[in-house]
């Protein structure tokens, strides 16, 4: 119960420093590449990245306590590689591999690591690299699964700065041939690629509040014909399907995280991300037809949650993607399964 | 002015649509075409003026104006061939308000000295128009417009602001609508002026999309002066002025050639990412297929009733902007949805697949410039209120 | 051509008298769950207006009218939500009589002497027809699913497997080793039929058989898609009015514009759907009538189904007609293919198909 106390005031915290700090000057600032690393440096020193580790010390709190936090982050788009600090710090913890200081990036691709002690593999497309201090995977060698880290400065040779949708620091890297600078087997709960997929889905359902927020402000503020363009049905309507959508995204990634508390994961970060990714599209899709010509500008702060959205929606893989593993896990199980597990 | 003295609109469909074939084939520059990389690529400033004088000295300028005018003065049914072979050829997208717009609208209601004036300096691009109707206050309801036009003496003063005034800041010269009396009814009052942007008093502020680029702009008017033989029509009847043209407008952007190159880009990310064989993809892509090919069905059937008829289309092409738009809308959706991670990158990418070959393409720009289409040119709601009113007789 | 449009206007405008008037009588009353058996007098007097062979030759009794002109009748038959399997009795069983050059069988069809069928797919949902029944010493044995129109009386045409070729012959309804099992339609029922050792007179056999068979499942989807639209266009009409006139709020529905938009949106896929079967029917291309089809089917679907909700529980009885409109647009909206399966039909024929 205390530690739910904790989660609950670190979300609290955030959410007013966020608040405070972010703007669209702010987020402009970062994507033209001078991104705030004091505010960075604060959020380390508040100790919310080491939230999420487990081991003696450790507050080791849990997915659906952190829900929240996640969630805030999404909700100001946030420019900070928090997200991925907080997942990699925790994997780092259940690997018993000491913790940088500083922030991480994640990578979510295919890497092995051959009898030479090289990692072989690449990765298209790694947000936050071109900040982090280390870069976390997991790497395949035989039967073992090993967190591996790679320090942020030995991979800039390797690394090629891409432009994303989110215009955060964002990197494809080729591991291939390059040594890890720590390595150790990892029992997590799940893969990189679904742990992600959950923190993309409560970043996604948090930007989707923020959203429909903007949207419902505008709709209540904009005038045409006489009356807020709120009062048109047709806009009520879509805005209405847009709050459906991000609160769907909501409830499944916290269904996500429970799973992933109860340390049985299955189809939760499918149906998260697949809802989460789907939300994205249709909430970005209605805002920018319920904002009108000004939603499409660079001066409206819309485009920096939309822009967000479309890449969350992408990374860890897209709607298709999970609603191909989800369908080929129910295939797998036979139909005799199928009613349980829609009941359980 | 000098008339066409080439009359294209004689020869037979068939003949017509070979020669231009055959013109584009030579003249049209290979690398300034349609493509994967570009499925919309337009064209703006300095190349578009280049492709429209090389247009003009062939006799393939203005195919809707009349001939004496200086235009094609092709029939509705070869415009559409016209249209068409565009399409087919990969020819970028111009957006010349001038020929489409301004032309016409002079033709049908300006004086014979702004005809003399202004139409052969449209045809050789020494004067280029842009569309000056919304203002900030005013988008969807657009006779609730503001900016202020005051005739003293020979002169009217314009006080007042635009905005997305696509590409103000390529052109010379604007065509607006300002207020110019007080009615009971909004839409009385509204004059159609003509404006050069050379004129003191102008600033022009250009406005950077989601796509990067600076296309549309905000235009200020601070006691510009005009001298009032820019007034088209009558006074205070410029509403009517703006009204003539909008079913052409409607007829022209609900053209499914857009539709048409991103569903090409559509099928050739599926082979190129080896989806053939994935079911839910292809049945997705049947949906997509199909709308379109039903689509062109209905374009060309509304399109052919029209050149039938002889008359301007009515309210019922408002349907072909809402489904050409929406269409759009899913089809760049689909194109970014089957590509996975790479539909997170901003600028060009390079898709491999199972096959050795490698697709160069920009997932992002499609998608942003599809985000527009369901809003400019009468947003989706109200092209459906005016479709449930006055083709459905849905009652108020 | 300008004599065809003027006589399709006049088939159209005796349609809509006759139409109307069946209609309004009681005649037209139909039932939910029961097989409704087709009724005779209303067969001959469409016989009379020489629809029963519409498009048969001259020589065969029948008024030679191309596709497009049946397509145009069966257009306002949907508008009228005719229960009546006019595609299914009069229009495959007449492909196949012609295409056999039997005149005196095209004749009694024609002139509504004799009713006939036809029984093809051997299995729901699938295309074959000329694998599960087979043919020995001049009699069939096997199953057929689907089969429409088959009354007292009625002859068969079942298309059949005869030593690995293609066959269609005639069967006698009434004949022993016949077991019939019937479920309802809203044009009146569907049957499955179960052959053993039943006599079969050969009419059709080889590709012969198999053109036959596609020119008529051409014909049938093509009418199908027809009717669909008719009948989706006359129930959005029939919903407008309602919303025209019903009140909630103090407002007419039709103001609210999630209804109206909702009605506008139905009324572009009528376009749609429109477009595409009158181009099949005039110079389509395979792809293009597989698409007709699947559109046809969808809408028709969706409009009906939507009718229901924007008629409110008034939708939901059996007082108003869009039941009626909603049975029918189940009806042939999945049957000789429904919309998923012409789409991908569509998907693959337009490969082939690309135009320059
Ligand atoms: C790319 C682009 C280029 C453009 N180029 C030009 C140009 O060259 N010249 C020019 O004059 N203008 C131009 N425009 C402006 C365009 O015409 C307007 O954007 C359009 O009229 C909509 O106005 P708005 O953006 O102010 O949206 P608003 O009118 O504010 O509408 C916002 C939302 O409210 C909805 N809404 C409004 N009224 C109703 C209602 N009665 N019922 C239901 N929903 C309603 C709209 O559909 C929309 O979804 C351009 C716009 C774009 C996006």
């Amino acid at each position: 119960m205390s530690e739910l106390n904790i989660a609950e005031l670190l979300a609290d915290q955030l959410e007013k420093l966020l608040a405070a700090e972010v703007s669209a000057e702010s987020l402009a600032a970062l994507e033209n590449g001078t991104g705030n690393r004091a505010l960075w440096q604060h959020i380390e020193a508040m100790g919310v990245a080491d939230v999420m580790c487990t081991g003696a010390e450790a507050a080791g709190l849990g997915w659906q306590e952190c829900a929240e936090l996640f969630r805030v982050l999404g909700r100001h788009a946030a420019p900070l590689p928090l997200a991925e600090t907080l997942l990699g710090r925790r994997l780092l913890s259940q690997a018993g591999l000491a913790i940088p200081e500083g922030p991480l990036a994640l990578v979510d691709a295919d890497i092995s690591l051959d009898d030479a002690g090289c990692l072989q593999g690449a990765a298209d497309m790694i947000s936050w690299a071109p900040w982090a201090t280390a870069i976390l995977g997991i790497a395949r060698r035989g039967a073992e699964t090993l967190l591996f880290s790679v320090a942020g400065t030995a991979v800039s040779a390797a690394a090629t700065e891409l432009h994303s949708l989110e215009r955060a620091p964002t990197a494809a890297i080729d591991f291939s041939g390059m040594t890890p600078q720590a390595q150790a087997p990892i029992a997590a709960e799940a893969s990189i690629r679904e742990q992600l997929a959950v923190v993309r889905a409560l970043l996604i359902s948090g930007a989707c509040d923020k959203v429909v927020e903007l949207a419902v402000e505008y709709a209540n503020t904009r005038k045409q014909f006489g009356k807020p363009i709120g009062k048109f049905q047709a806009l009520q309507h879509q805005l209405a399907e847009a709050s459906c959508r991000a609160a769907a995204a909501e409830m499944a990634a916290k269904y996500a995280c429970r799973e992933l508390d109860q340390k049985q994961p299955s189809t939760g970060a499918a149906v998260a991300k697949y809802t989460a990714s789907v939300a994205a599209r249709e909430v970005s899709r209605i805002a920018h037809q319920v904002f009108g010509a000004i939603g499409i500008t660079d001066e409206h702060e819309l485009h920096y949650f939309t822009r967000r959205l479309w890449q969350w929606r992408v990374d860890a893989g897209n709607e298709r993607y999970w609603s191909g593993q989800l369908g080929a896990r129910v295939l797998a199980a036979g139909s005799a399964q199928l009613w349980p597990s829609l009941t359980a | 002015m000098t008339p066409m003295t080439i009359d294209r609109d004689a020869l037979s469909d068939e003949e017509f649509r070979g020669q231009l074939r055959a013109f584009l084939a030579e003249y049209y520059p290979a690398e300034l075409k349609q493509d994967f990389y570009r499925p919309f690529r337009r064209l703006r400033g300095e190349p578009a003026n280049q492709w429209l004088r090389t247009l003009q000295q062939h006799g393939w300028r203005a195919p809707a104006w009349p001939r004496e005018h200086g235009g094609m003065g092709l029939s509705f049914r070869k415009q559409l061939i016209y249209h068409e072979e565009l399409e087919h050829a990969g020819v970028a997208r111009i957006i010349d308000l001038g020929e489409t717009q301004l032309g016409p609208t002079l033709i049908k209601l300006g004086s014979a000295a702004q005809c003399e004036h202004y139409l052969p300096r449209i045809l050789n691009c020494e004067h280029v128009w842009c569309q000056g109707y919304s203002e900030p206050n005013a988008g969807s309801d657009l006779a609730s417009l503001r900016t202020s036009a005051v005739l003293e003496g020979d002169e009217f003063v314009v006080n007042g602001q635009k905005i997305w005034t696509t590409h103000a800041n390529d052109s010379t010269h604007i065509f607006t609508l300002v207020r110019t009396g007080k009615y009971a009814k909004k839409q009385q009052g509204i004059s159609f002026l003509l404006i050069d942007l050379n004129t003191p008093g102008i600033t022009i502020r250009p406005i950077i999309n989601l796509a990067g680029e600076d296309e549309f702009c905000e235009v200020f008017f601070d006691n510009v002066r005009v001298p009032r033989d820019n007034l088209v029509g009558e006074l205070d009847q410029g509403w009517t002025v703006a009204k003539a043209l909008l079913g052409y407008e409607r007829v022209w952007i609900g053209s499914p050639a857009l539709a048409g190159k991103a569903l090409d880009l559509g099928q050739h990310l599926v082979q190129q990412l080896g989806l053939e064989s994935d079911r839910g993809v292809m049945d997705q892509l049947a949906q997509l297929q199909a709308d379109l090919h039903d689509y062109r069905l209905l374009y060309s059937r509304i399109c052919d009733a029209i050149a039938d008829s002889g008359k301007p289309p009515g309210p019922e092409v408002s349907m072909l902007k809402v489904y050409a738009s929406e269409l759009l809308h899913r089809l760049t959706e689909f194109n970014v949805s089957i590509s996975g991670e790479y539909g997170a990158v901003v600028g060009d990418v390079e898709l491999a697949g199972p096959s050795a070959e490698v697709t160069a393409t920009d997932l992002y720009w499609q998608l942003m410039m599809a985000r527009p289409v369901t809003i400019f040119a009468g947003a989706n709601e109200i092209q459906r209120d005016i479709l449930a009113k006055t083709v459905l007789g849905l009652q108020a | 051509m300008q004599e065809m449009d003027e006589f399709i206007a006049m088939l159209r405008d005796s349609a809509e008298g006759f139409l109307a008037d069946f209609q309004a009588s009681a005649a037209a009353q139909t039932t939910i769950a029961e097989p409704r058996p087709l009724q005779r007098e209303l067969w001959s007097a469409m016989a009379d207006l020489g629809w029963l062979g519409l498009m048969l030759p001259e020589a065969q009794g029948g008024l030679a009218l191309p596709l497009s002109a049946a397509a145009e009748l069966v257009e306002v038959m949907g508008r009228y939500r005719f229960p009546v399997p006019y595609i299914e009795a009069a229009v495959l069983p007449a492909q196949v009589l012609a295409s056999a050059g039997n005149d005196p069988l095209a004749a009694q069809l024609a002139s509504g002497e004799q009713l006939f069928c036809l029984a093809w797919q051997d299995h729901p949902g699938s295309e074959e027809a000329f694998a599960d029944c087979t043919l020995q010493d001049g009699k069939i044995s096997g199953n057929k699913s689907f089969v429409a129109a088959l009354e007292p009386g009625s002859k068969m045409l079942v298309c059949v497997n005869a030593n690995g070729g293609a066959a269609i012959g005639l069967v006698d309804s009434a004949a022993a080793g016949i077991t019939v099992r019937r479920s309802a339609s809203a044009s009146g029922s569907f049957c499955r039929v179960s052959f053993d050792r039943v006599p079969f007179e050969l009419l059709l056999s080889g590709a012969a058989a198999q053109q036959a068979l596609a020119s008529a499942l051409a014909a049938g989807r093509l009418l199908a898609s027809a009717f669909l639209s008719g009948l989706a266009r006359a129930c959005l009409r029939d919903t407008v009015e309602y919303l025209n006139q019903r009140h909630q709020f103090d407002r007419k529905l039709s103001s609210f514009q999630t209804v109206s938009h909702r009605c506008v949106d139905m009324h572009i896929h009528i376009e749609l759907a429109e477009a595409v079967w009158r181009v099949a029917a005039e110079s389509g291309t395979a792809a293009t009538l597989s698409a007709a089809k699947a559109r046809a089917s969808d809408v028709a679907q969706d409009v009906c189904r939507q009718a229901v909700q924007l008629h409110g529980a008034m939708g939901f009885t059996e007082e108003c007609a869009v039941g009626e409109y909603l049975r029918l647009a189940l009806q042939y909206g999945n049957w000789l293919g429904g919309a998923n399966a012409m789409r991908r039909q569509f998907q693959s024929l337009r490969q082939a198909e690309v135009p320059v």
